[in-house]
């Protein structure tokens, strides 16, 4: 890859030096963008400074998609993306997808600290990728410009969803019209009523300013979808074990710091948004709800069976 | 001989042809995507996928032809105080330049299409090297333009709408 | 020296070498990104994939759709009905008929966003018309030159919908709404300087219209002003993307001039279509280059150093603003609008936003600089197209766009300085 490679030292004792670099679509101060570089301090410490990590905030290097495949060519040696584009490098990904799958955050770290999500992790070496890390990115809700009460109020309303099947069928079980359309539009579609509403977590539905057109929230956090740290495959290769070693542990030690970060972050944003005026609705029971989509989880997850028993069984 | 620059001109005229047709494509796509979200409140879930993918091969085709009709041009006002001799030479450079180009987006291009073939685009699960088949396409298109205008045959093909440009 | 400076040395000193050595500009940019990553050991394919990335964007699609419609209807003769109507507007004002241009560019351009098809397709109605009507050639294109800049400030522009891609996905109907003010005091600027000319050279008043024609005249110039009410009447109501009403503007223009007027035969449309390909095809091979090289940019964290650079000349903001105004000027003269944007927007947007402007009104300045580099020597598209259609020298050329040159110089140090010219609508309509 583009890492300036040097050696130190002489003799038996010599070791590699790196520079390397950490692609994130997220803004420097954003909960993810803190654990990459709390990430990067602990393998330079660790190394005593022979493994430079340098982190590229907003997207500089471009969006998620665009980077995982710098990625698997070598051209980026790591970076921080939702586990939903991995879906399409790795089909098991798209189990992040489900509607409901998860009861509450607990029930989702239980399964991501899991062997099975670290199988799920080494898997992606068929895609030249190394997955390190699970980070945090909360649950995703509704949110409309007209009152949602209960989940009978999302009848007939036109949601905007991410762009794929299993969406615009979740939507159709519950009587919502699914309305794919990119992210920036959503706005001003907010604005002039091509749609009652969308989803996302808070801390997006904050920061997109959303909550000034739709700002009736229904918690009923439908999908938990994590973030997903990981390393180009082909400069994994090329590390020694020590190396590996430490860059692994140093991903899994980052974890904490950012769980933590975004506990705060989602905080504030719930803070702020109740100081603006937006209602919020918690969904109580989920089991109505799990019992609509059953159709629709069957359908998608068929192939990865392994994976959803895995689920059931790290319900705390 | 006169076989193969025939076989050449009709596929150069295929591809063109197919070039402008897509442009139209892309206009009723987008126009039935209008319709379908206004009137009837839904909107195929492949069409701005499949639009993307329209555009960036109605994009590198038209690159190509751009070679072809020499509109990629360069700045002469300093060249122009030079020798006419030194920019006699330097014409030919810059065709070879653009005919490594050409075999950069063959090679690395067709390179990087194989590594993409196990992903896939989210909303039609075709796979993501479709999109980027449209390079090492090009690239041969590019290549074979530029060593034609080397042993001096002239490419253009538009006549009489150059002005307007 | 570290792998990053000798990085960045490579990048532009190929890039600068090899524009001056005529290499075209998109092909230079590919090249020198590609050198770069050479030696930097970046796996090459990375730049095709950045070419493939530029181009696959939904609001990019825009750009080929407005140049499009712009096409039709200047073959299908809405170009012309445009020019009658503002006839009827301006024309019985001293030195009216360079009015009726600037008015007549202001409308047109509107919708082709591009000043070289506006030159081309009002110029060629209007020089000749001004010239048969006792106005001095030289004079005649300068106003044709500078009155065609407008188009670019003045939504729908695609020129703004490139610069919205650069900055990273900035609202276009905010940039649209940004551009309506500043169009309009370019519009004043330009009228004011033809008048205080046509009194110096003693012009007349165009002929007065018959009184039986005027309703006509006025039905026809609204319709053929449809496709730009389309355009920014769905954006700014939100009703549609940028994307869809330019192809709704596509398929509206097309019928208005090939069922309605029905002067182009319909077959028209092949050369309609390959003449919006060659545009497209230069603006694509930017984009896409422009993509790669901005890759490579960001890679060697090169906008970041330029931020910090500025911030080391000063940390006042007016004067920041000036010296970035200056640079773009300079650059405009051997620059062309689209590479301009393209890379100048990367580097400069961090400059500006670390003083807390908004990207929205930073887009407003750089498309006036732009747009004012078309007008100078040594490489200036309108410049040259409109010396070609007055048959005039440059030199010439360039002497009679001089005055207009400075006017549009002044509006640009208004927009700079008040940033309330230009975020008063776009600020309203968030409210
Ligand atoms: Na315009
Ligand atoms: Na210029």
């Amino acid at each position: 890859g583009g890492s300036a490679e040097t050696e130190t030292g002489s003799g038996e004792g010599k070791k590699p030096s790196y520079t390397f670099r950490l692609a994130d679509v997220h803004p420097a101060d954003y909960p993810t963008v803190v654990g990459d570089e709390k990430f990067a301090e602990l393998v330079e410490e660790r190394t005593d400074g022979r493994i430079k990590i340098e982190v590229f905030p907003s997207g500089q290097l471009g969006d998620e998609k665009a980077v995982l495949e710098q990625v698997q060519l070598g051209a980026i040696e790591f970076t921080r993306i939702s586990a939903s584009p991995l879906a399409e490098f790795n089909g098991d990904f798209s189990v992040f997808g489900l509607p409901y799958v998860f009861e509450s955050d607990e029930h989702m770290w239980s399964f991501l600290e899991s062997e099975k999500a670290t199988e799920l992790l080494d898997g992606l070496n068929q895609a030249k990728m190394k997955g390190l890390a699970y980070y945090d990115s909360g649950s995703r809700s509704f949110y409309s410009s007209k009152e949602l009460k209960s989940m009978d109020d999302l009848k007939g309303l036109k949601i905007r969803v991410q762009q794929s099947e299993i969406n615009i069928d979740f939507l159709s079980a519950l009587g919502a019209n699914a309305t794919p359309m990119p992210y920036g539009e959503v706005f001003s579609a907010l604005q002039t009523g091509v749609i009652d509403g969308a989803e996302n977590n808070l801390p997006s539905f904050d920061s997109a300013n959303h909550y000034q057109e739709a700002p009736h929230v229904l918690l009923d956090h439908h999908q938990r979808t994590p973030e997903v740290l990981l390393m180009s495959d082909t400069i994994w290769g090329k590390l020694n074990e020590e190396d590996q070693k430490i860059i692994k542990q140093a991903a899994i030690d980052s974890v904490e710091t950012q769980k933590e970060e975004w506990a705060k972050w989602e905080e504030q944003s719930e803070k702020k948004m109740k100081e603006e005026g937006v209602t919020f609705t918690e969904v109580e029971d989920i089991k109505p709800l799990q019992d609509a989509v059953k159709p629709v989880v069957e359908k998608y997850s068929k192939d990865y069976q392994d994976i959803m028993d895995a689920i059931e069984e790290a319900r705390p | 001989m006169k076989l193969v620059k025939k076989a050449g001109l009709f596929l150069d005229s295929f591809f063109e042809k197919l070039t402008l047709v897509s442009l139209v494509a892309l206009i009723l796509i987008v126009t039935t995507q209008v319709m379908t979200r206004k009137l009837f409140n839904f909107v195929f879930f492949w069409s701005e996928e499949v639009t993307l993918l329209l555009l960036a091969w109605f994009a590198f085709m038209s690159i190509a032809i751009g070679f072809r009709e020499y509109i990629h041009l360069g700045i002469d006002s300093f060249t122009n105080l030079l020798s006419k001799k030194f920019n006699k030479v330097w014409d030919k450079v810059i065709m070879i330049s653009t005919l490594a180009f050409g075999l950069y987006l063959v090679i690395q291009g067709w390179e990087f299409t194989i590594l993409m073939m196990d992903s896939t685009l989210p909303a039609t699960k075709l796979p993501s090297s479709i999109t980027y088949l449209a390079m090492p396409i090009t690239g041969i298109m590019i290549a074979g333009y530029s060593v034609l205008q080397l042993i001096n045959i002239r490419t253009t093909r538009h006549q009489g709408i150059e002005e307007e440009l | 020296m570290d792998t990053n400076t000798v990085g960045t040395i490579i990048l532009l000193v190929s890039f600068v070498g090899l524009i001056l050595l005529r290499f075209p500009i998109a092909l230079t940019l590919v090249i020198s990104a590609l050198m770069t990553v050479i030696y930097l050991g970046v796996p090459m394919p990375v730049i095709g994939q950045q070419m493939v990335q530029g181009v696959n964007s939904f609001s990019l699609l825009a750009i080929p759709f407005f140049i499009l419609t712009g096409q039709i209807m200047s073959e299908g003769g809405l170009a012309l009905r445009i020019v009658r109507f503002a006839g009827l507007m301006v024309g019985r004002i001293r030195g009216g008929l360079a009015m009726v241009n600037s008015v007549a560019a202001l409308f047109f351009g509107n919708i082709s966003g591009s000043a070289v098809a506006d030159v081309s397709s009002v110029g060629s109605v209007m020089v000749p018309m001004m010239k048969k009507n006792g106005y001095e050639a030289d004079y005649a294109v300068g106003v044709t030159i500078a009155s065609a800049i407008q188009g670019v400030v003045v939504p729908p522009s695609h020129n703004l919908v490139l610069y919205s891609l650069a900055a990273g996905g900035v609202s276009i109907a905010s940039l649209f709404m940004a551009g309506i003010v500043p169009g309009l005091m370019m519009l004043a600027a330009l009228m004011v300087t033809s008048y205080l000319i046509a009194r110096k050279r003693g012009y007349g008043k165009a002929e007065p219209v018959p009184k039986s024609e005027i309703s006509g005249i006025l039905i026809h110039g609204l319709l053929s002003l449809s496709p730009a009410v389309i355009i920014l009447g769905g954006i700014l109501s939100g009703w549609f993307t940028a994307t869809e009403s330019g192809a709704l503007a596509c398929l509206y223009s097309f019928i208005l001039a090939f069922f309605f007027y029905r002067e182009a035969p319909l077959s028209s449309i092949w050369n309609i279509l390959k003449r919006t390909m060659r545009t497209v095809s230069m603006v694509f091979f930017l984009i896409a280059a422009s993509a790669s090289f901005g890759w490579t940019l960001a890679y060697l964290q090169i906008p970041g150093m330029v931020t910090d650079l500025f911030l080391q000349i000063s940390d006042n903001p007016l004067i920041i603003l000036l010296i970035i105004n200056i640079l773009l000027l300079l650059l405009g003269a051997p620059m062309d609008m689209a590479p301009m944007i393209l890379i100048m927007t990367p580097i400069l947007l961090p400059v500006v936003t670390n003083f807390g402007m908004d990207p929205v009104h930073f887009g407003i300045i750089l498309i006036l600089n732009a747009g004012i580099g078309l007008l100078t020597p040594p490489v200036g598209t309108v410049l040259f197209v409109g010396s070609a259609i007055g048959k005039v020298s440059i030199q010439q050329a360039t002497k009679a766009m001089l005055p207009f040159f400075y006017a549009l110089i002044v509006v640009l140090l208004i927009i700079t300085y008040i940033p309330d010219v230009v975020m008063w609508l776009p600020t309203m309509l968030a409210d």
